[in-house]
């Protein structure tokens, strides 16, 4: 019998979970141990998974299943495939990086791992299982921990937040749960076998297929935060603590991209391209609005939070091409945002800490005071406004490339968000990092019921980063790097897949 | 040896024994005798799983374990063990009383278990009033004030009253068989279902059982029980005895098979009105017991659902359901009684704070209560996939969006209590700690374990509760 790595990969966190709950509260150096290699050993499966599988034949190359209900069309069923793949690795750099950059908590240290891992199972989970009903249930466990996570470690006006995104993601499920039920039963295959309707090329008819995609990218587009459905987003990521806020921004919107690719587009080829102006419209507002909402922050993390939104429209705007090289960008960009927010977001998080302000006005000239934790939020930041040599280039290049296949005016649109981006990120790193501190009003710029800077991590006032905890951010930049100057590693691997979810296209 | 076959009777009435024994002590040394309730309620969760496989007939056939009853006992056996486990220091119920606390508590267990058993109507009746009337004792054995004796009051005088109608229709029955045996009656259907008075019968006999499942409109007494009562009994009694109701409504039901049909309207009306009325009531409740009842009302609801498909997947969704409803039920309870301190009922403000009181009991009060409105990934989402799936496809669709809307209702005032334990309260030290026992932190664990497990599994339960129910469609 085979390993069971897949197993192993969505296992491993809840194993490291449960013995995170039994160690005593005050073992925190025992608790953060287990909880790094929860988060390690996944990161070697996936790695192993990205070597092995064989991109020039996308299937599902690896199948476990351990369980199933005969009779009602449930089963456990884990599958990886070109599309799941990069993501997972994706995850386990997220959570890896996670765990690392929050060795100093120092708050209800057990509960926060414990939560965290739980959290990043559920990533997994939505990641690996092929069967809708499973699926559905672990893309569900997202929500539980990070409203916890929201509430009792989160900054600022948290309790709203929390608030906001828990209801903004149940409202997209239940549109993504209505759509499964349809599927079951009114495809008539009472089974939620994704695996099973991917392979047997299940067709439905046209006016099935355009109610259906429309459901789906509602209902994952929400999660995707896409315009107008977006707001939860920058609150959600501002009041998080650092790391939920990265795994959050990274992974779990990332799989809104990764519902669409991997249920709607295969399985609804005649509704994509009937909703196909749609989506591009969608992806093309998500650069433009959000970028012009990331100009008007005074916030830090609402900078980066609007960022996100604005970069999570080039991922809908990639799918929306319905080409091959769009489909590759979105998956680029998927990745490549994935890592660039969650470096945004760790080094905001330090920041925070050891200034006790997120205000831009007030940090002035923050690179004098920490020039090593200012250089990752500049390299991050040129990888967001697209700067070649880094992966952020490569991604954007790819999607405007097919945005001008299909329309010069989409083309030029989103041209346009990209500088937008390059104002606002230049605006933040002049006032930010190498301007005066400005006095600001107190509450200046903040909602109802902002609460004031709580400690939960041992930082001293104004302490820059030492050796020991640049670690994950030399780690996640490595991927930018990587990327941004050898991207074919990466195109490679998924472009076989991008065909293969365009096969139903007629012509 | 046939005795091995009752085994898990047998063990509860050595249990019921001990108790009795322990009340006549001088020293009732209470803490020891909880120690030993716990002991007592693993040993009869051991040997309901032990005779899960057991199969026979006692008692000139009166009596049967088949697949049905074990996993029925084995339900009534868990949530037996819980009431066990969660009945430490019970601060409303007098030390002197506790033996006869866990014999009473034994004596309805032994009820129910045998009441799953029965394919007779005597034994039927005999086993209900043992399983009755242990619980009429329960309730007013809460001190205080008279409430706890008002609410006793109340269930026995509705009791009764529900038992004597079904004594009424058993007669009718008999009159119009001739026998109390429930397959001779089976087979004489026939010649029956023509008979206007057998329908009657039919339905007057199930009355004590739609009171035991708190179905409208014999519902009313439920409230006011759970307010008066103790936490513990009221839990028992809207987990367990429903259980145990349903097992015999379900065995009834499928006795009369394809001719049921002609009743089918009438429950589609029970589940339909049930559910909704449990819903609706629910959202005005300050009191946290009569919240539970009103929800637990609700619940019966959707039990019913499952019951009218009177298919193989109806059923089993429904046992699927009931199994998994004992334990998030109870374990809502359980919640109750931790915060309350000497007993007293607990009204929803008192779970301000709840999250930095005891952060364990917070997050296995918010799981069971998303599992109870069906919050995927929770069992309760699963299980109530399950039921709602089994409608639509034995062609209810209205009932499953009913039944889906009502549950979108649920989640509100589901969604009320959770808000106030997840609210800081507004003066730090306003409220209390809640400290939690060992045993306490080991049955949240095994709560929150149980839920996540049965929303992501369900293929451990799920066929044991198909199998269970096979028997009746000729497996």
């Amino acid at each position: 019998m085979n390993f069971p790595i897949l197993s192993t990969i969505l296992f491993a966190p809840l194993v490291a979970m449960i013995l995170v709950m039994l160690v005593k509260d005050t073992a925190t150096r025992l608790i953060k141990g287990i909880s790094l290699a929860g988060a390690l050993i996944p990161l070697v499966l996936s790695g192993y998974l990205c070597v092995k599988y064989d991109y020039q034949y996308p299937s599902f190359q690896w199948t476990e299943k351990l369980f199933d209900v005969p009779g009602w069309g449930i089963q456990f069923l884990l599958s990886v495939d070109g599309l799941s793949i990069p993501l997972l690795l994706l995850t386990s750099i997220i959570i890896t990086a996670g765990v690392l950059v929050t060795q100093r908590l120092i708050y209800r240290v057990k509960e926060y791992f414990a939560l965290l891992l739980f959290l990043v199972a559920g990533a997994y989970g939505v990641l690996l299982s092929m069967d809708l009903f499973v699926f559905f249930l672990f893309y569900e466990v997202a929500v539980i921990p990070m409203f916890l996570l929201v509430n009792v470690w989160g900054s600022g006006n948290k309790v709203y937040a929390a608030n906001k995104l828990v209801l903004y993601l149940f409202a997209g499920s239940a549109a993504v749960l209505f759509g499964y039920f349809m599927l079951y039963f009114v495809s008539g295959l009472n089974s939620f076998d994704l695996k099973a309707m991917l392979e047997q090329n299940i067709q439905f008819d046209p006016a099935t297929q355009k109610w259906l995609f429309l459901l789906f990218l509602i209902g994952f587009g929400t999660l995707a935060a896409t315009w107008p459905f977006h707001t939860w987003s920058p609150d959600g990521y501002a009041a998080a603590p650092t790391a939920a806020s990265m795994l959050h921004a990274a992974v779990l919107k990332t799989l809104g991209g990764y519902g669409i690719l991997r249920v709607a587009l295969p399985l609804f080829p005649d509704g994509a391209q009937f909703w196909q102006p749609l989506m591009l419209s969608l992806g093309v507002i998500n650069i433009l609005y959000a970028a012009f909402c990331v100009i008007a922050q005074r916030d830090l993390k609402y900078v980066v939070g609007y960022s996100c939104v604005s970069h999570m429209g080039l991922v809908m705007l990639g799918i929306g091409t319905l080409t091959q090289s769009g489909l590759n960008g979105a998956m680029f960009q998927m990745f490549s945002h994935g890592v660039m927010t969650a470096l945004l977001f760790a080094t905001v998080g330090f920041v925070y800490d050891s200034k006790h302000t997120r205000n831009i006005d007030q940090l002035g000239g923050l690179f004098r005071e920490m020039p090593r934790v200012s250089i990752f939020f500049i390299l991050a930041g040129f990888t967001a406004l697209g700067l070649p040599g880094l992966s952020g280039f490569v991604a954007e290049f790819l999607v405007i490339y097919s945005a001008f296949l299909v329309s010069p005016l989409v083309g030029v649109l989103a041209l346009l968000g990209l500088v937008l981006s390059a104002i606002y990120v230049l605006r933040v790193l002049k006032q930010a990092f190498w301007g005066t501190p400005q006095p600001v009003e107190a509450g200046a710029g903040q909602g109802h019921g902002t609460t004031a800077y709580t400690q939960y991590s041992q930082v001293a006032p104004n302490e820059d980063l030492n050796w020991n905890l640049m670690i994950p951010y030399l780690f996640l930049f490595s991927f930018l790097l990587v990327l941004g100057v050898y991207p074919k590693v990466f195109t490679d691997f998924v472009s076989q897949t991008s065909l293969l979810l365009l096969k139903g296209m007629g012509s | 040896m046939t005795i091995w076959l009752y085994s898990t009777e047998t063990v509860l009435s050595a249990a019921a024994l001990f108790f009795f024994f322990w009340s006549l002590r001088k020293d009732l040394a209470v803490d020891l005798l909880e120690k030993m309730a716990g002991v007592w309620g693993g040993v009869v969760f051991i040997s309901a799983i032990l005779s899960l496989g057991f199969r026979g007939s006692f008692f000139a056939e009166a009596y049967e374990m088949d697949a049905f009853s074990q996993f029925v006992k084995l339900i009534i056996a868990g949530g037996y063990f819980i009431a066990c486990l969660i009945s430490r220091n019970i601060r409303d119920v007098e030390g002197k009383y506790r033996p006869e606390y866990f014999l009473f508590l034994t004596t309805a267990t032994l009820g129910m278990t045998a009441l799953v058993s029965c394919k007779d109507l005597i034994t039927l009746y005999t086993s209900l009033e043992l399983s009755s009337y242990s619980l009429y004792i329960l309730i007013p054995l809460r001190k205080r004030d008279d409430s706890s004796v008002e609410a006793g009051i109340k269930y026995l005088l509705m009791g009764v009253a529900a038992t004597g109608v079904m004594i009424y229709g058993f007669s009718l029955i008999f009159g119009l068989t001739q026998t109390t045996y429930l397959d001779e009656i089976a087979r004489k259907l026939p010649e029956l279902i023509g008979i206007p008075a057998f329908w009657v019968a039919f339905f007057l006999s199930l009355v004590a059982f739609l009171f035991k499942l708190s179905l409208f409109p014999l519902h009313f007494w439920a409230p006011d029980v759970y307010e008066g009562g103790n936490t513990q009994t009221v839990g028992f009694i809207s987990t367990v005895s429903k259980v145990a109701g349903l097992a015999v409504l379900i065995r009834f039901i499928m006795m009369m098979g394809h001719d049921n049909r002609m009743l089918e309207g009438v429950w589609i009306v029970l589940a339909i009105v049930t559910m909704s009325i449990g819903n609706l009531a629910a959202l005005i409740q300050g009191d946290m017991k009569r919240l539970l009842a009103y929800s637990s009302i609700a619940q019966a609801g959707y039990f019913l659902i499952g019951v009218l498909c009177q298919n193989n997947r109806g059923l089993s969704a429904t046992m699927f359901y009931s199994a998994v409803y004992v334990v998030m039920n109870f374990a809502a309870f359980f919640v109750v009684t931790q915060i309350s301190r000497n007993g007293e009922n607990v009204n929803l403000s008192q779970f301000r704070g709840l999250s930095s009181r005891s952060p364990l009991l917070a997050l296995t009060l918010m799981l069971s209560l998303f599992s109870l409105a069906g919050v995927p990934p929770l069992a309760g989402f699963t299980g109530k996939w399950f039921l709602f799936s089994a409608a639509v496809t034995s062609g209810y669709k209205f009932l499953a969006v009913i039944a889906i809307l009502n549950s979108v209702i649920s989640l509100y005032y589901y969604l009320l209590i959770v808000r106030e334990s997840y609210t800081a309260p507004e003066k730090v030290g306003e409220m209390p700690a809640v400290i939690l026992s060992p045993v306490a932190r080991v049955f949240c664990y095994a709560t929150i374990l149980f839920l996540a497990i049965g929303g992501f599994f369900p293929g451990l339960l799920m066929p044991l509760a198909e199998k269970s129910v096979a028997l009746f469609f000729g497996a």
